[in-house]
C-alpha cells in the first residue's frame, strides 16, 4: 500500500502476524474477564447452595443442590435488611440533597461574585480538600458524642454535607457560563434565585449529575464513618447487614447465607451500571482528570 | 387600587429581601464554611493539642505531657510494624497499579467491542463496596474451603493461609485492592491516551517510530500527567487504607497486616488511648503534608504538559 509520504507498507507477512496477534488478544480479554467475573461468579453459584455442598472441598463449580429460596429468605430476615435498606436509602437521599444545597450556592458565589477575602476563602475550600476524614474521624467522633449526635441521622448526615471537591470542582464549571448570560437575566428582572436555579444549575448538568453520583456511590457504600459514628443497628446502612452475616474469626461461616446477602447487596448498583455504565466510566474520568 | 398597590409593594419589598439574601456571597458561601470549620479546622486542632496531651474521655483526664506520646509511638513496635506495613502496601498496591493499570490501558484502548466490554468489567468492583469486596473475596481466599487453595492445589502448588497467615495476610490484603482499583486506573489511562492528539502518533509514525521508542519516547512522556495524577492520588489513598483492612484481617493475625490508619482507629476507640493515637495521626498528617507539597513542587515541574 503506498502511503501519502511514498513509503511502503509491508503487508504481505502481517496477515498471518495479525492473525496471530488477534487470536492472542483475544485469549488475554478472555483471562482478563475470567479473573474479574470469577469471583462474582463465585459468590451468585455458593449463594444457591446447600451449606453442604457450599463448604464442600473440592468445590464443585457448577451447583448440584438448590437451597436458594431458603438462603435468601434466611439472609433477608437474620440481617433485617428492610431496615438496614431504608437506613441506607434516608441517609443517602439526605446527603446528596444537604450537599447539593451547601455546594450550589457557594460555587455561585465562587465563580460569579466579587468579595472581600474571596481568595482565602476559596483557599480555605481548597486546604480543606488535602486533609484526609482518616485524620479527624476521633475529633469529629468527641465532638459529635459531646452534641449527643452519636448513633443519629443527624452524625451520618451533617458532617457529609460539605464536599469542598464539589465545589471546587462545580466552582471551576459555573465559570464558564458567559457573564452576558447573567446580566442579560438581571435585566429582565430574575431574582438571584432564578438565575442560580434556572441558568446555572440546568446549563451545567452534567457536573452535578457527577458529584451526585459521587455522593450517592460513596454514602451508599460507606463502612468506615458509619462504624465510626454509630454504636448500634439503629442508623447503620446495608453494608452492615452484610457484616453481621458474617461470622468474623475461625469460626464456620453460612456461606451460603453470607454470599446471598451479598448478592443482595452488590445487585442494586449492578443492575444501574449495567445500564448506565458508559455514564458511571464518563463520571470518575470527569472527576478525576479536571 | 390602594390596596392592590400596598400589596405590590410588599411583594416587591419581599422580593427584595430575598434576593439581598441570596445575592449576598458571605451568606451563599456561609454554610460550607461554617461545616469546613467544624468537621475539618477544629478537628485538625484537636489533634494537634491531644497529641501533647494525656487524653482520656472517660476517666477524665486531660493534661499537658510534652512530647511523651510520640516517645511512646515511636518506641512500639507494633506502630513501626504498622508504619512500615504502610509503606510496603502503598509502594506495591501504588508501582503495580499504575503498570498493570498502563499495561491494561495500552491494551484496552482499542476500537471494538471486546475491548470496550473487558473495560466495563473491569471497572466494576470499583464502585461496589469494600464490604461487599472483601466478603466475596474472603470466601475465594478461605484457607479451608476457598477455590483458591483448590486451584493451587489442583495445580500441584502449596496451598496458603492467606489472611490468616502471618507471612501472607498483608499480600492478600493487597491482591484484593490491586483487583479492585485496576479498572479504575486503566480507565483514567485510556483517557490519557485518548487526549493524545491523533497527529501527534501521524508524526511518530512518519518518524518510523514504534514499539519501544514510540512508547518510552512519545506515549510515556506525553501521559505523565495522568500518571503523575494517579501516583499522587494513589499514594494519598493508600496511605488513608482502612476498610479492607479492618474487614479482612482486622490488622491481623499478630499485626501482620495492620496499617497506620487502622493502627490510630484501635489505639484510640478500641484501647482508648487517645493521646498516642493522636501523635500518630500527627505522623500521618505529616507524610501526606510532604507528599502534597512534593506534588506542588518538585514532581509538578517535571511533568510534560502539553
Amino acid at each position: 500500500m503506498k502511503q501519502i509520504d511514498g513509503t511502503v507498507e509491508v503487508q504481505g507477512p502481517g496477515g498471518w502476524k495479525r492473525t496471530l496477534f488477534g487470536g492472542l488478544s483475544l485469549v488475554l480479554l478472555l483471562l482478563l474477564i475470567l479473573v474479574y467475573v470469577f469471583p462474582f461468579y463465585w459468590m451468585v453459584t455458593t449463594s444457591v447452595k446447600t451449606f453442604e455442598e457450599a463448604i464442600r472441598f473440592p468445590p464443585t463449580f457448577i451447583p448440584r443442590t438448590f437451597d436458594m429460596i431458603n438462603n435468601y429468605r434466611a439472609a433477608w430476615t437474620m440481617a433485617n435488611f428492610p431496615h438496614f435498606a431504608r437506613n441506607s436509602l434516608v441517609i443517602t437521599l439526605i446527603t446528596l440533597v444537604g450537599q447539593l444545597l451547601v455546594t450550589i450556592p457557594a460555587a455561585y458565589a465562587f465563580a460569579k461574585k466579587e468579595f472581600k477575602f474571596k481568595g482565602f476563602l476559596f483557599g480555605f475550600i481548597l486546604f480543606d480538600m488535602m486533609i484526609p476524614g482518616q485524620v479527624t474521624f476521633i475529633p469529629i467522633y468527641v465532638f459529635l458524642s459531646n452534641i449527643g449526635w452519636l448513633d443519629t441521622l443527624w452524625a451520618l448526615t451533617v458532617p457529609f454535607f460539605i464536599s469542598s471537591f464539589g465545589i471546587f470542582f462545580v466552582t471551576q464549571a459555573f465559570k464558564q457560563v458567559p457573564n452576558e448570560v447573567i446580566d442579560a437575566a438581571r435585566t429582565d428582572n430574575a431574582t438571584e434565585l432564578q438565575i442560580i436555579l434556572g441558568i446555572m444549575v440546568p446549563m451545567n448538568k452534567p457536573v452535578i449529575v457527577t458529584i451526585s453520583l459521587f455522593t450517592v456511590i460513596g454514602k451508599w457504600n460507606d463502612y468506615f464513618w458509619t462504624l465510626i459514628l454509630t454504636t448500634s443497628s439503629k442508623v447503620r446502612t446495608l453494608p452492615f447487614a452484610v457484616k453481621s452475616l458474617f461470622a468474623l474469626g475461625d469460626g464456620i461461616n453460612m456461606w451460603n447465607i453470607s454470599m446471598a446477602g451479598n448478592v443482595l447487596l452488590v445487585a442494586p448498583l449492578l443492575i444501574i451500571y449495567i445500564f448506565a455504565n458508559k455514564q458511571i466510566k464518563q463520571a470518575f474520568v470527569y472527576g478525576g482528570i479536571k | 387600587m390602594g390596596a392592590e398597590a400596598a400589596v405590590a409593594r410588599t411583594r416587591r419589598r419581599r422580593r427584595g429581601l430575598l434576593n439581598k439574601v441570596f445575592g449576598c456571597p458571605y451568606v451563599l458561601i456561609a454554610p460550607a464554611v461554617i461545616l469546613i470549620a467544624v468537621f475539618s479546622i477544629q478537628p485538625l486542632f484537636f489533634v494537634l493539642q491531644k497529641s501533647f496531651r494525656n487524653f482520656d474521655m472517660v476517666q477524665g483526664i486531660d493534661r499537658f505531657i510534652g512530647l511523651a506520646n510520640y516517645r511512646s509511638i515511636f518506641t512500639n513496635p507494633l506502630f513501626l510494624q504498622a508504619l512500615g506495613n504502610t509503606f510496603v502496601y502503598m509502594l506495591c498496591t501504588v508501582g503495580f497499579g499504575i503498570v498493570f493499570g498502563v499495561l491494561f490501558g495500552l491494551f484496552l484502548n482499542k476500537r471494538g467491542g471486546m475491548f470496550d466490554l473487558t473495560q466495563s468489567v473491569i471497572f466494576t468492583p470499583h464502585i461496589i463496596s469494600y464490604v461487599s469486596i472483601s466478603v466475596m473475596w474472603m470466601w475465594v481466599l478461605d484457607p479451608r474451603a476457598g477455590m483458591a487453595n483448590y486451584l493451587l492445589q489442583s495445580l500441584g502448588l502449596p496451598t496458603s493461609m492467606w489472611m490468616r497467615g502471618e507471612e501472607s495476610s498483608l499480600f492478600s490484603v493487597m491482591i484484593v485492592a490491586l483487583w479492585k482499583g485496576l479498572g479504575y486506573t486503566s480507565l483514567i489511562v485510556i483517557a490519557g491516551l485518548q487526549n493524545i492528539p491523533p497527529y501527534i502518533y501521524e508524526s511518530a509514525r512518519l518518524d518510523r517510530s514504534r514499539g519501544f521508542n514510540l512508547l518510552g519516547r512519545i506515549i510515556l512522556p506525553l501521559l505523565s500527567p495522568t500518571l503523575f495524577f494517579l501516583l499522587v492520588t494513589g499514594v494519598i489513598g493508600s496511605f488513608g487504607t482502612f476498610d479492607i483492612i479492618n474487614l479482612m484481617t482486622v490488622g491481623g493475625p499478630n499485626n501482620s497486616s495492620n496499617l497506620l490508619v487502622h493502627w490510630i482507629y484501635q489505639t484510640g476507640f478500641q484501647f482508648f488511648r487517645m493521646g498516642p493515637a493522636m501523635a500518630a495521626s500527627v505522623v500521618y498528617l505529616a507524610i501526606i503534608a510532604v507528599i502534597s507539597l512534593l506534588n506542588f513542587t518538585v514532581f509538578g515541574k517535571k511533568v510534560h504538559y502539553q
